[in-house]
């Protein structure tokens, strides 16, 4: 049992990653990262490699609408996005549910698992030790993130281009999770709200995680752990 | 002096004209216009847990205000969310009788069904619940005359899985349930351990998935480790796909028998090609019950483009139409309901004193089939 866990804890943790840098840095609660999520799952039946491009273009969309607006103007802009991409879909694929086929099983030691789904624990993992290693290490980047996330005026004050960091955050996060969604909804029957139950859970573990201010990003992946083997 | 003859002669003929035309007697037309319209409300939860079924739901009631315009009753249907909770029902209900509704129909889980009763009996308009299967029969005992029940009450849902047991001959079975569900799951399962000789090997609850997106998983990986021979799935909505996969990766290999849920739809089992599925269904295509089986099938195909729901679709269309007939009679719509007979899409339709359709009987009861090598085989 405890693989899957595992596995579960790690796609969490990284999503939940992406809620927190929004926040802190994009200065967004981005609710629409749980439609972007559904909509990866619907371009996976096309080709999953295009989903980071239109995660990306979304992220980019959403920077350039809310970079005037303040922390829930911006939210609420977010909420808009998410019910267009949900009915978007609605009105695209006319159907209530579809069932996204698998390539293949993998095998991972003794356990079984779709070869997508293992895709994307692979793809979370990197994702997620790569974010630790910039964490921990001492770079400018770094300080410049962490400025921004301090004080929003006094980093532009120091010279930062706050608009630019904003931007690659939120692409990179819209491309993230629309990544996973192609990936880790395979197998199953989608709907086009269902990445907001994926949205919600992440959100948790953000909210718990964002409790512990500057340590946030390193207890992510504990907490995330922690959650799974509870709930 | 000509000119005034003229005019004269005008006048003359157009007051003739029009007296004419008053005194020439009236032809009585039966324009679709003039037949009184009867509007009826639909409950669907188009917002939050269950909204995939609210989808099916909307598509259905549509299609019935179709076919019902078709066999002649100039029905109009109003649709409002009514969410999936009581509260958004009770609001939802409300507007819709403030529209004049003669009847409203719908609803999905049981406490949204419970609250629909009471404002039904307050407002004193007629509430057919399509999908739920709380006690509503209770409300009726105690006086509620406006609620009407034409999915199958609890007990019926039990007694389907209990019929599938003694079919197949199965000695033992796992209950798993779904969190969501739980009052309605509850009440299915002290049936199924009441009535049935085989041995029960335990139970399992899948939380919500908004609480826990994955817990099916947990569910699924420790039943596979259980010698059982049939696990009964209590409405799992969407993720009784992922249980069902994840159930096999895990080795599982008893049959699974679906109580309602996506699990019960013939072509998606076909696309997910998972043998030694089980499921029941108010009415499927393979078994016409009336001539509008065929019909609903093949028009819901038709106009939506997706195989029609055989248990929350079917009934809410059913529903429409048994409140369609039975108010079309110009009495007292309580009355006719109570004594009437109406056909639907799943049979012929008559109520108890309790207000529920008696499922069960030769003109109506539920169809249990089962996939199979790459085939549905119906076996009830």
């Amino acid at each position: 049992m405890i693989v899957p866990i595992f596995f579960s804890a790690v796609i969490y943790a990284s999503l939940a990653i992406c809620i927190l840098l929004s926040y802190r840095v994009a200065k967004i609660v981005n609710l629409s990262l749980g439609s972007i999520y559904t909509l990866g799952g619907y371009l996976s039946l096309f080709n999953s490699f295009v989903s980071p491009i239109f995660g990306a273009l979304i992220g980019l969309l959403l920077h350039i609408f809310t970079r005037r607006l303040d922390l829930s103007r911006a939210t609420l802009f977010s909420l808009g996005l998410a019910i267009a991409i949900e009915e978007f879909l609605r009105i695209i694929f006319r159907a209530e549910y579809i069932l996204l086929n698998y390539s293949k099983i993998f095998y991972f030691f003794n356990y079984k698992i779709l070869f997508e789904h293992f895709l994307a624990f692979l793809i979370s993992a990197a994702f997620l030790i790569s974010f630790l290693i910039f964490e921990l290490k001492k770079s400018l980047s770094k300080l410049k993130l962490k400025i921004i996330e301090e004080d929003l005026e006094n980093a532009e004050i120091y010279g930062i281009d706050t608009e630019k960091i904003r931007a690659i955050v939120l692409i990179i996060v819209s491309a993230f999770f629309c990544c996973i969604g192609s990936l880790n909804l395979r197998g199953g029957l989608v709907t086009p709200t269902i990445g907001w139950l994926h949205l919600i859970f992440s959100l948790f573990i953000a909210t718990i995680a964002n409790a512990f201010r500057e340590k946030a990003y390193i207890l992510v992946f504990p907490i995330s752990l922690g959650v799974c083997l509870l709930i | 002096m000509t000119k005034k003859l003229g005019s004269c002669l005008g006048l003359i003929l157009g007051l003739a004209s029009l007296l004419l035309f008053c005194a020439a007697p009236q032809v009585p037309t039966q324009t679709p216009q003039t037949i009184p319209e009867i509007k009826i409300g639909v409950l669907v939860p188009k917002t939050g847990e269950f909204s995939s079924a609210g989808v099916v739901m909307e598509n259905a009631a549509k299609l019935a205000e179709k076919h019902a315009r078709e066999m002649g009753y100039n029905i109009k249907i109003i649709i409002h969310d009514c969410g999936d909770k009581p509260e958004m029902t009770k609001t939802a209900f409300l507007s819709l009788v403030k529209e004049g509704v003669v009847a409203i129909v719908g609803t999905y889980s049981s406490p949204q069904a419970m609250m629909a009763a009471d404002i039904a009996n307050e407002s004193k308009v007629v509430f057919m619940a399509s999908v739920a299967s709380a006690d509503l029969e209770g409300k009726v005992k105690g006086g509620n005359r406006y609620v009407f029940r034409n999915a199958y009450n609890t007990s019926y849902w039990g007694i389907l899985a209990v019929e599938f047991l003694e079919i197949t001959g199965a000695k033992s079975y796992y209950l798993v349930g779904y969190e969501p569900l739980k009052t309605f799951n509850l009440g299915m399962f002290g049936i199924i351990k009441n009535l049935t000789k085989a041995e029960l090997r335990g139970e399992s609850w899948v939380k919500s998935p908004s609480v826990s997106p994955e817990d099916y998983k947990r569910v699924a990986r420790e039943l596979a480790k259980i010698d059982v021979e049939v696990i009964v799935l209590g409405d799992p909505g969407l993720g009784g796909v992922d249980f069902v996969r994840e159930y096999r990766l895990a080795g599982g290999n008893a049959t699974i028998y679906s109580v309602g849920g996506m699990l019960a739809l013939p072509d998606l089992l076909k696309e997910l090609n998972v043998s030694g599925i089980a499921f029941q269904a108010a009415a499927l295509e393979l078994k016409a019950k009336t001539n509008l089986t065929k019909k609903y099938f093949e028009d819901y195909r038709k106009d939506y483009g997706k195989e029609a729901n055989n248990y929350a679709g079917i009934l809410t269309y059913d529903a429409i139409l048994i409140v369609a007939q039975a108010a079309a009679k110009g009495e007292d719509l309580v009355s006719e309901l109570e004594k009437g007979t109406f056909i639907g899409a799943a049979g012929i339709y008559e109520f108890n004193e309790n207000h529920q359709a008696k499922w069960g009987t030769e003109k109506l009861r539920g169809t249990i089939g089962i996939f199979k090598d790459g085939k549905i085989e119906v076996i009830s």
